[in-house]
């Protein structure tokens, strides 16, 4: 008799139903081998199913299921196996997220258990997008997502998170950012849910960031050391500071910025890891940020210049440091510097194929001859190269500040040589770049 | 008339458009793929190490 002694296992009836139904079995079929009537396993799979494991094994050895969780407790015990194969490709232990793996996979053999398969599925994904393998995420998540509206609120958070992740970095801040969002509140629904999740809380930000809304950067991340103070956030502080003290810089609060990233500098030097290069080369940019902000050209290159050694060479980093060191010489009116310093951003964008940079290396070409010649008709040629076909496709990058730096030049170009009418219309782009960025969500631009 | 006002409307633009502090940009580090503060107590959680792995 089913439940009659011992109540060592609690199967979910539901559980029990789907994986007889999966594996086309009656409940005649599964009675006579338990040895019980048909109605008790009716009433079983209406309910709850109580056994003891002896019981359990049969059950599994019925539906020849036996490395599979089946109970409540085998389901609670196999998802904590989960969390640490996912622990294992967090910390890129990747061998032995490789060997773990194995022993997780089997879920994906039990299409009833499908929370504990998407769960699994999730962290493949995670695993992808650490891995760069950035299609093979994308036809993942793609998968995932015909089962959203089945999700549990613990798989949507995973979802969301990872989507956001994916469109992150394929830049698409404003798609990233509603993801994010929408995990926040899948996050703060599910059992477990940490009391703060600074990693997503970051991801937020940077989305904001990327948008090119200081304010709103600002405000977010404020309120969240506010809220959950030092203990909470010191896992994510140096990133946040990083965050807070360019977003400070973009709207002049330049002394407070450099006081954070002095303190950042300090702390990411402390770590003794072989990889904070690219943490300190970030901060040593935006001290360069800082001082080009603030027109000393000379300082600005200084800490470029140390930010690039700091860089990998080709990276995204290292080719926005280079474009602005080109900048600051060519307003130093080192010409000659500049366009070799140019030379290399082409090659190595060229190299990279990075679509973004080449147009960049182009906008700077022109800049230069606009600076090193402005009377010539060449520099007409380039201010209307930049004014149609550059500003456009910044706008849609959401380059907003090359774009500032950019109109300004122009803006001043034209009016310098009789074209009030091309000033008007550079001065109008700048201003409503200014308006969106002071005003506006990036959604609704 | 016209040409008084535009160039007004410039001078007054260019003032707003020189004094707009955003000339330059900064860079901010990689978002993170997956959580860190959520991981069971066997592999540490949220701590000083965790931060030292990203770096």
């Amino acid at each position: 008799m089913l439940g009659a002694y011992n109540n060592n296992t609690i199967l979910s009836g539901y559980r029990l139903k789907l994986i007889r139904e999966w594996r086309n079995k009656s409940q005649a079929e599964l009675a006579e081998f338990l040895e019980c009537s048909v109605e008790e396993i009716q009433k079983a799979e209406e309910d709850l199913f109580q056994c003891n494991f002896e019981q359990l094994g049969r059950v599994k050895k019925f539906f020849d299921i036996e490395d599979i969780p089946l109970s409540d407790e085998e389901v609670r015990v196999f998802k904590e196996s989960l969390y640490y194969w996912r622990d294992l490709i967090r910390n890129r232990k990747i061998d032995e997220a490789t060997d773990f793996q194995e022993k997780v996979s089997s879920i994906v053999q039990l299409p009833p258990c499908m929370d504990l398969v998407m769960l699994y599925r999730q962290f493949e994904v995670s695993d992808c997008l650490l891995e760069n393998h950035l299609e093979a995420a994308e036809e993942k998540l793609r998968e995932l997502e015909k089962h959203l509206p089945s999700m549990d609120a613990e798989n949507q958070y995973y979802f969301y998170r990872n989507s956001g992740s994916l469109k992150s970095v394929l830049r698409y801040p404003s798609e990233a950012l509603k993801d994010f969002l929408k995990a926040l509140t899948f996050g703060e629904a599910r059992e477990n849910a940490p009391i703060f999740n600074g990693a997503l809380y970051y991801n937020i930000a940077s989305c904001y960031f990327d948008l090119h809304l200081p304010h709103q950067t600002i405000a977010f991340l404020e309120q969240a050391l506010d809220a959950h103070g030092d203990d909470r956030t010191k896992a994510y502080r140096l990133h946040f500071d990083i965050l807070l003290a360019v977003s400070y810089i973009r709207i002049g609060r330049v002394q407070a910025a450099k006081a954070l990233l002095s303190k950042c500098l300090a702390r990411a030097e402390g770590a003794l890891n072989g990889q904070n290069g690219l943490i300190i080369g970030q901060i040593l940019h935006n001290f360069g940020f800082a001082h080009r902000f603030l027109g000393e050209w000379a300082e600005a290159i200084d800490y470029l210049n140390k930010a690039a050694t700091r860089l990998s060479e080709g990276s995204e980093h290292y080719l926005e440091t280079m474009y602005q060191i080109v900048w600051c010489t060519a307003k130093m009116g080192r010409y000659p510097q500049a366009l070799n310093a140019l030379e290399r951003i082409k090659e190595l964008s060229r190299y990279a194929e990075n679509q973004k940079y080449i147009l960049l290396s182009e906008t700077l070409r022109c800049f230069i001859g606009l600076c090193q010649a402005p009377a010539t008709a060449e520099a007409k040629e380039n201010a209307d190269y930049i004014t149609t076909n550059v500003l456009p496709r910044l706008e849609e990058a959401y380059e907003y500040t090359k774009m500032l730096a950019l109109c300004e030049e122009l803006g001043n170009y034209y009016e310098k040589f009789g074209e009030p009418s091309k000033a008007l219309d550079v001065i109008k782009t700048s201003h409503s770049i200014i308006k969106r960025m002071l005003y506006q969500g990036g959604d609704e631009k | 008339m016209k040409r008084k006002l535009i160039a007004i409307f410039l001078g007054v633009s260019m003032v707003l458009c020189v004094c707009t502090p955003v000339i330059a940009d900064g860079v901010r580090p990689p978002i993170f793929f997956m959580d860190g503060d959520d991981a069971p107590s066997h592999l540490g959680g949220a701590d000083d190490s965790f931060e030292q792995q990203l770096l």
